[in-house]
């Protein structure tokens, strides 16, 4: 919590990580089915990427403090930071539930089966995710 | 619920008495980017917060916070001695 990330810089890195997030899970599937790509091609893609996610993850998530303040205790918090953060994780609540419902919908038509563990990994990240990329997209002030 | 706009003379107060945000909000319990929020009129304290706040620049809550904005001080003690 050092130093004053600018709001564009966070909005760049939220769009930035959410896409290196895609990205790994997309050359991950694309490598465990076969399509195309070779195996270590695709692995390394999936590397690439995920090296990304995790690069972005600590520029606007660890370095902003945003991390930890969604996961701090409500009593460790001032009046405005409980509002804000409660505020973000209702919205993301709404948001994430949506995207599961999607994906639930999607797996039944396709037909995919059950879910792997890096597809379920992803959306554990996502969901611890969602309310600090709010606040990285919405706060005018973050150290 | 949609609150109607509080103004306040935090950050003059705070600017008059030469203290940092990072003071002010260790004496008033706050995180310290909250003071700017505060300052900048960008948030609305809560009853206590604005009592803590009257508190520790020991002033009426109501010379501090309004519901419209601000008098600048010269005019107000102007006005105030003009009256007199």
């Amino acid at each position: 919590m050092d130093h004053n990330i600018p709001i564009q810089n966070r909005r760049i890195g939220v769009l930035i990580n959410y896409f290196a997030l895609v990205m790994t899970l997309v050359f991950f599937e694309i490598t465990k089915y076969g399509i195309g790509l070779s195996h270590w091609a695709g692995f390394a893609f999936a590397g690439v990427f995920l090296l990304i996610l995790i690069l972005s993850f600590v520029y606007v998530y660890v370095n902003s403090g945003l991390w930890a303040l969604t996961h701090k205790k409500t009593e460790n918090l001032d009046e405005r930071q409980i509002q804000v953060v409660t505020n973000a994780i209702r919205v993301s609540y709404s948001t994430f539930v949506i995207i599961v419902i999607i994906l639930v919908y999607l797996f039944a038509i396709l037909g995919v089966g059950t879910i792997d563990v890096v597809f379920a990994a992803s959306l554990l990240y996502l969901a611890h995710i969602i309310p600090a990329s709010i606040l990285a997209w919405t706060e005018k002030e973050v150290y | 619920m949609i609150s109607r706009k509080l103004y306040n003379r935090i950050s003059l107060l705070r600017k008059e008495r030469d203290i940092s945000r990072k003071d002010l909000a260790e004496k008033i319990g706050v995180n310290f980017q909250t003071v700017g929020y505060l300052e900048r009129e960008e948030y609305n304290p809560s009853l206590d917060l604005a009592f803590k706040i009257s508190e520790y620049f020991k002033l009426p809550i109501e010379f501090i916070f309004s519901t419209e904005p601000m008098k600048p001080l010269s005019q107000e003690l102007y006005d105030k001695t003009k009256n007199q």
